[in-house]
C-alpha cells in the first residue's frame, strides 16, 4: 500500500509537470510493449497454420488448432519421432540440474555464511569471478577435459558442467547471511545442534523462498542452452530441444530451401511448433516469477 | 524385438534343439548400421531400412551436410558413434579422408558392382587406385530449355555462349522480366567457370591445387555473365530462393537456363518449386565456348557415399549404397511425400542409369525426351576439378555465392572465393598456384 | 574462542562445501589449466607444437575479420541496450500508468526466444512475404529477404537479436533498482525543484551506477562470446553467410574443422582474458559485491 502511494505520488508529478510528455513516454512505454510481444504470438500462431497459410494469410491470424496435431504428427517423419527423444532429454538433463545446482548451490552458501572455515574469501572471490565470467568462454576448455575423461557424449557431462552454480552460490550466501541472524547459530549451538544439522533444522526451513530463486535461475540459464551439449553431446540420440532444433534448420526444407522442398513434411509450422516447445516453458516461468529475476539480481546489494 | 527373438528361441529350442543352438549366434549377431542421408534420399533410405528389417538393423537419420565434418571430429575425439554410411557432397571424399573417415571399398562390393559403376565413379578413384566412395548420381549440367518460351520468342537453342548470351542482350532489350536463370548457390561455379575450365579447384596433387581466378578461363566467363546480371537476365539468387521462385519459376519465365541434369524432377517441375506446366521441358546439349573443341559440364551436386573405416559391417553398409544406386525399388519407384515417384537425379551406376532412362524417356512432363542431352554431358565432365581436402563446397555457397549478391560482380565473387579458398588450402597444407 | 572456531570450521562444514567446490574446481579452474597444457600440442598449422599456437592463431586470415565483427557488434550492442535499459526504467519509474504490471509482463517476453528460436523468429520477421511487420518492411521498400540478410548487415542484426534477449530482463532488474533508492534523496531533490526529467538525469543515474557497471559487464562478457545465432544461420539457413563470423565461431572451427586444438585452446584462453577483466573491475571497483567481499573479509581474518 506504501509502496502504491509512492509511485501515484511521483506519477502525479509528472504528469502535473509536464502532461506532453507524460504522453510520449506512455505512448513509447505501450508502443515497445507490443513490438516485444508481437513475435510471441506469431510464434505461438505459426503451428495452427500450413505452410502457404503462413505467407499467404496475415501473419498474426489464427489457424486452427488442429495445426498443433497436424505439425507434432509431421515432426514424428523426421528420423523416426526422434523430437519427442529431445523433449525428454531437455526434460531430464534440465530437471537433473535444477536438483544438483540448487542442493550443492544452497548449502554452500550456507557453509560461507555460518562457517570460519580455512580460504573462505578465497572461495568466495573465486565464486564471483566464475559468475561473472559467461559460462561460454569455457566451452573449449571443458571439451579437453572431458575428452580426456571419457565423458565426451553422455549426459553426465553436460549436467556436471552446468550444474556448477556460482551465482546460485552467492545468492544462497547473500539470502542465509541477511535472513538469519548469527545468534540463531550461536543458541543451537548451545543447544547442542552440530553443523549438518545447523543446516536441516535452522536454516533449510526457511529457505523456502531462496530454493524457488535458485531453481528459478538454473532453469532459464540451462533450457535453452545450445553451445555446451552442441559440443558434448555430437550424437543425435542426446540431442536436446534447442540442438534439435538447430539440426530441423539444416536438414529440412524449413527455411533452408536448398534442401528440396518437397521431400521432408517439416515446414515452417512444423519448425515453430519445436520453437514453441522450448520457448513456451521459459515464458511461463518467466511471467510467473518476474519478481524472482528483480530480487535475485539486486541481491546482496540492496538493503530492504 | 529382444522379447521376441527369445520366444523364438525357446519354441525353437523345443522343437530343434540342434538347429537353434546353431541360429542363436547368428541371431545374437544381427548387423546393425547407422546411415546419414540428406533429405532428397531419404524416402530411399527409409524404404531400404524396411527391406532389410529382417536380416539387418537400418537406422536412418536425416542429417544435414552442414556440420558433418565438426561431427565427424567429435566422433573421432569419442572414439565412437560414427556413422556406417554417409551421403554427402562430392568433396566429402577427400574432406573426410582427411578426418581418417573413408573406407577403401573395392572388397566389399558384390560381384560386378564395379564393373557396372567404372564410368560413373572415376571421381572415387583414389590415388592408389582403389574405390574409397560410390557416386549416387551425376550432376552434369546441360542447358534446360522451355520450348515454348523459345518460339514464343523466337529463338533457337544456342550452340555457343556466345550465342546464348546474344539470347540474353534480347531477352533485357525486347522481353524485360525473362530469365536466363540463377547464379546463385553453386550456380555461377558448375555452370560457368567449370565448364569453361576456370581453374578454381584444379588439385594437381594431394598437396597443390591450383586456383587462378585471373586466368582467361575465369575471366571469359564472368565477361560473358557481367552484362546479363546487370540486367537482371541471371539473378544472383538460388533457383529455389522464394523471390526467385515467385518471380520467375511460377511465374514461368525463365526462358532456359544451364542446370544440373536433376533440376528437371527437382526444381523446374515440382508443384511446391517452378511447377513449369508440362509439355513445356526438354534438355539440350550445353553451349560449347568460343575456341573449345568439346562443350564440356561442370557439375552442381553428385552426391557420394562414403563408408566409415569403423563400421562393423562394411559389407551391410555398403550394400545400403548399391540400393540407392542400382535398385529399382530406388531408383524409379521409391514413394516421396510430394507424390513423385524415385529418385530426381541421373544415376551413375549403369544398371540404376537404365531403369532410370527408361522412367525419364517415356515421361510425358517433357515437352521431348531429355535424357539424350544428359547422356551426352555426361561423358564430358571437364575433369580437372578434384575432390580437396577443404570445404570447397561450403566456401562456393558461401563466399561466392554471397559476395555475388552483394556486388553483383562476378568477377569479385569469383575472387573472394579464392582468395578464401586458397587460405583455406594454405591451412591445411597445400601449396597454392595462382596462375 | 578456540571452541567456536572449531565448530565453525569442522568437517560437517567442508563436507558441505564440498560438492559445489568440486564443481568449481573441476569444471571452472581445470578446464583453464587442461586448456593451457593443451596449447602447445602440435597440429598441422603448428607442426612442431609449442606457444606459437598464439601467434598461429593471430596471423589466422580469419581472426582479424572475427575481432572486427566481434567489436563492431559489441560497439552497438552494449551501449544501445545500456542505454535503452535504462531509459525505459527512468520511463517506467516516472510513468503514471495504470498498467505498468502488463507492461513488465511484455518486456519479459522476448527473453525466452533466445539461439535457435530467436535466428527462425527473426528470420520471419524481416521476410517480407511471412513477417508480422510486412507494412514496415513495405514502407522501407524492402522487397525480399535477401535485401536484409547480407553479410554487411549482420553486425546490426545479430545486435537486434541479442537486444531482445537481453534487454527486458535488465529494464525490470534497474526498474527494480530504481524503485530501491531511498525516498528520502528523491524528495529532498523534489524540494529543490529538479523537474521529472533532472531527478533521473541527476540523481537517480549517478545512485545506480553501480548495477549500471554490473549490468554493463555481464552485457559486455556475454556479447563477447557470440555463437548460436551466427553458426544456425550460416550453417541452416543461409549457407556460408556467417562462416567463422565470430570469435567463438572462429574456436569452434579450429577446433572441430581443422582439428587444431591447441589453437582453439589458445583463442578460447585470449577470450577469457576480457571477461575476466570485466569480473575483477565490478569486484573490486565498484561496491556491487562489497558487503559480501567485507563480510568475507572479516570473517576470514
Amino acid at each position: 500500500m506504501a509502496s502504491l502511494l509512492k509511485i501515484n505520488r511521483r506519477a502525479y508529478k509528472l504528469r502535473q509537470e509536464n502532461p506532453v510528455a507524460a504522453f510520449f513516454v506512455n505512448a513509447f512505454l505501450i508502443f515497445f510493449a507490443v513490438v516485444s510481444v508481437v513475435p510471441m504470438i506469431w510464434l505461438l500462431l505459426a503451428p495452427t497454420k500450413t505452410d502457404a497459410d503462413l505467407s499467404n494469410k496475415n501473419p498474426l491470424m489464427f489457424g486452427h488448432l488442429s495445426g498443433y496435431i497436424d505439425a507434432w504428427k509431421n515432426l514424428q517423419y523426421f528420423d523416426d519421432g526422434v523430437i519427442a527423444k529431445w523433449a525428454w532429454n531437455s526434460i531430464w538433463f534440465t530437471g537433473s540440474i535444477v536438483v544438483i545446482a540448487t542442493i550443492t548451490a544452497s548449502l554452500a552458501g550456507f557453509v560461507l555464511t555460518a562457517s570460519n572455515i580455512k580460504f573462505k574469501r578465497t572461495f568466495l572471490i573465486s565464486t564471483l569471478i566464475t559468475m561473472l565470467v559467461p559460462p561460454m568462454a569455457l566451452v573449449v576448455p571443458v571439451f579437453v577435459l572431458m575428452d580426456k575423461l571419457s565423458l565426451m557424449d553422455k549426459p553426465i557431462s553436460v549436467i556436471l558442467v552446468s550444474s556448477l552454480y556460482p551465482f546460485g552460490a552467492f545468492l544462497s550466501y547473500i539470502y542465509y547471511s541477511t535472513t538469519i541472524p548469527k545468534e540463531l547459530y550461536e543458541s543451537a549451538r548451545i543447544d547442542g545442534c552440530n553443523d549438518f544439522q545447523l543446516y536441516l533444522k535452522i536454516c533449510l526451513p526457511l529457505s523456502g523462498p531462496l530454493i524457488s530463486l535458485l531453481a528459478f535461475f538454473a532453469f532459464i540459464g540451462n533450457w535453452a542452452n545450445y553451445f555446451l551439449p552442441y559440443i558434448l553431446l555430437p550424437s543425435s540420440e542426446n540431442y536436446t530441444l534447442p540442438i534439435g532444433m538447430g539440426f530441423l534448420f539444416y536438414s529440412t526444407p524449413a527455411i533452408n530451401p536448398a534442401v528440396g522442398a518437397t521431400s521432408v513434411p517439416v515446414g515452417k509450422p512444423e519448425i515453430a511448433l519445436a520453437g514453441v516447445l522450448i520457448a513456451l516453458p521459459i515464458m511461463i516461468v518467466f511471467l510467473i516469477s518476474q519478481k524472482r529475476l528483480v530480487r535475485g539480481m539486486l541481491s546482496g546489494s540492496i538493503k530492504e | 524385438m529382444k522379447k521376441k527373438y527369445s520366444l523364438i528361441a525357446i519354441a525353437g529350442a523345443f522343437a530343434i534343439a540342434g538347429t537353434t543352438v546353431m541360429a542363436m549366434p547368428a541371431q545374437a549377431a544381427k548387423p546393425s548400421i547407422t546411415i546419414w542421408v540428406d533429405a532428397p534420399r531419404l524416402p530411399g533410405a527409409k524404404l531400404y531400412a524396411e527391406i532389410m528389417k529382417p536380416t539387418v538393423d537400418v537406422k536412418v537419420e536425416l542429417h544435414a551436410q552442414a556440420d558433418l565434418v565438426q561431427k565427424v571430429s567429435l566422433f573421432n575425439r569419442v572414439k565412437k558413434g560414427w556413422p556406417d554410411v554417409v551421403f554427402g557432397p562430392p568433396n566429402d571424399v577427400s574432406v573426410l579422408a582427411d578426418a581418417n573417415n573413408v573406407l577403401r571399398l573395392d572388397k566389399y562390393a558384390p560381384a560386378g558392382f564395379w564393373d557396372d559403376m567404372k564410368d560413373g565413379n572415376q571421381w572415387c578413384k583414389g590415388a592408389d587406385g582403389g574405390w574409397y566412395c560410390v557416386k549416387n548420381d551425376l550432376a552434369q549440367d546441360v542447358l534446360w530449355v522451355n520450348t515454348k518460351l523459345m518460339k514464343d520468342f523466337g529463338y533457337t537453342v544456342p550452340k555457343t555462349m556466345d550465342d546464348f548470351a546474344k539470347i540474353g542482350a534480347d531477352i533485357a532489350k525486347n522481353h524485360p522480366g525473362y530469365s536466363l536463370g540463377a547464379l546463385g548457390s553453386q550456380g555461377l561455379y558448375s555452370g560457368y567457370l567449370w565448364p569453361s575450365q576456370c581453374p578454381v579447384n584444379q588439385a594437381t596433387s594431394s598437396t597443390a591445387v591450383k586456383i587462378a581466378p585471373k586466368s582467361p578461363k575465369c575471366t571469359r566467363a564472368t565477361a560473358l555473365v557481367q552484362p546479363m546480371i546487370d540486367s537482371g537476365v541471371l539473378s544472383t539468387s538460388a533457383p529455389w530462393d522464394a523471390d526467385f521462385i515467385k518471380d520467375y519459376g511460377q511465374a514461368n519465365k525463365v526462358v532456359m537456363t544451364i542446370g544440373p541434369s536433376w533440376f528437371g524432377e527437382f526444381v523446374i517441375r515440382p508443384a511446391s518449386s517452378w511447377a513449369v506446366p508440362a509439355g513445356q521441358i526438354t534438355a539440350a546439349a550445353m553451349p560449347m565456348w568460343a575456341g573449345e573443341k568439346v562443350n564440356y559440364s561442370g557439375e552442381w551436386g553428385g552426391g557420394i557415399y562414403t563408408v566409415s573405416p569403423h563400421s562393423k559391417y562394411p559389407k551391410e553398409a555398403l550394400a545400403f549404397a548399391v540400393f540407392m544406386v542400382q535398385d529399382k525399388r530406388n531408383v524409379v519407384d521409391v514413394a516421396n511425400p510430394d507424390g513423385s515417384k524415385g529418385a530426381p537425379t541421373f544415376p551413375a551406376s549403369k544398371k540404376g542409369n537404365a531403369l532410370w532412362k527408361a522412367k525419364i524417356s517415356s515421361d510425358k512432363y517433357y515437352a521431348a525426351d531429355p535424357y539424350p542431352a544428359m547422356l551426352e554431358q555426361s561423358t564430358k565432365i571437364f575433369s580437372g576439378e578434384k575432390p580437396v581436402s577443404y570445404d570447397t563446397n561450403g566456401a562456393q555457397e558461401g563466399t561466392m555465392s554471397n559476395e555475388l549478391k552483394k556486388t553483383k560482380n562476378a568477377q569479385a565473387a569469383l575472387d573472394a572465393f579464392a582468395a578464401y579458398a586458397g587460405n583455406l588450402a594454405k591451412q591445411l597444407g597445400y601449396k597454392v598456384t595462382t596462375s | 574462542m578456540a571452541k567456536k572456531k572449531r565448530i565453525g570450521s569442522s568437517f560437517a562444514m567442508y563436507a558441505m562445501l564440498a560438492p559445489y567446490m568440486a564443481l568449481l574446481i573441476v569444471f571452472g579452474i581445470v578446464p583453464i589449466i587442461m586448456a593451457i597444457k593443451e596449447v602447445p600440442a602440435p597440429s598441422r598449422v603448428n607442426q612442431d607444437g609449442g606457444w606459437d599456437a598464439f601467434k598461429i592463431v593471430l596471423q589466422d586470415f580469419r581472426f582479424l575479420p572475427a575481432l572486427k565483427h566481434v567489436l563492431g557488434f559489441m560497439a552497438i550492442y552494449v551501449p544501445i541496450t545500456t542505454i535503452f535499459v535504462i531509459a525505459v526504467a527512468l520511463m517506467l519509474d516516472i510513468n503514471p500508468s495504470k498498467w505498468k504490471k502488463w507492461l513488465r509482463l511484455a518486456y519479459i517476453v522476448p527473453a525466452s526466444i533466445s539461439g535457435a528460436v530467436a535466428v527462425l523468429v527473426w528470420y520471419v520477421i524481416f521476410a517480407p512475404t511471412l513477417s508480422p511487420i510486412k507494412p514496415v518492411l513495405n514502407a522501407l521498400g524492402i522487397e525480399k529477404s535477401e535485401e536484409i540478410w547480407q553479410t554487411k548487415n549482420l553486425t546490426w542484426l545479430f545486435a537486434i537479436m541479442a537486444f531482445f534477449v537481453v534487454a527486458g530482463n535488465w529494464i525490470l532488474i534497474q526498474y527494480g533498482s530504481l524503485q530501491s533508492l531511498s525516498q528520502e534523496i528523491i524528495e529532498a531533490a523534489r524540494m529543490d525543484g529538479c523537474s521529472a526529467f533532472q531527478l533521473g538525469w541527476r540523481i537517480k543515474l549517478p545512485l545506480i551506477k553501480k548495477y549500471i557497471i554490473y549490468m554493463g559487464v555481464l552485457i559486455f562478457a556475454g556479447g563477447l562470446q557470440l555463437f548460436v545465432e551466427p553458426q544456425l544461420l550460416n550453417t541452416g539457413v543461409y549457407a556460408g553467410i556467417a562462416e567463422a563470423w565470430s570469435l567463438d565461431q572462429l574456436s569452434f572451427e579450429l577446433a572441430f574443422t581443422s582439428g587444431d586444438f591447441g589453437g582453439a585452446s589458445a583463442l578460447s584462453l585470449m577470450l577469457l582474458i576480457p571477461s575476466l577483466l570485466g569480473a575483477l573491475i565490478v569486484i573490486f571497483k565498484t561496491d556491487m559485491f562489497e558487503e559480501a567481499e567485507v563480510s568475507g573479509k572479516r570473517k576470514a581474518e
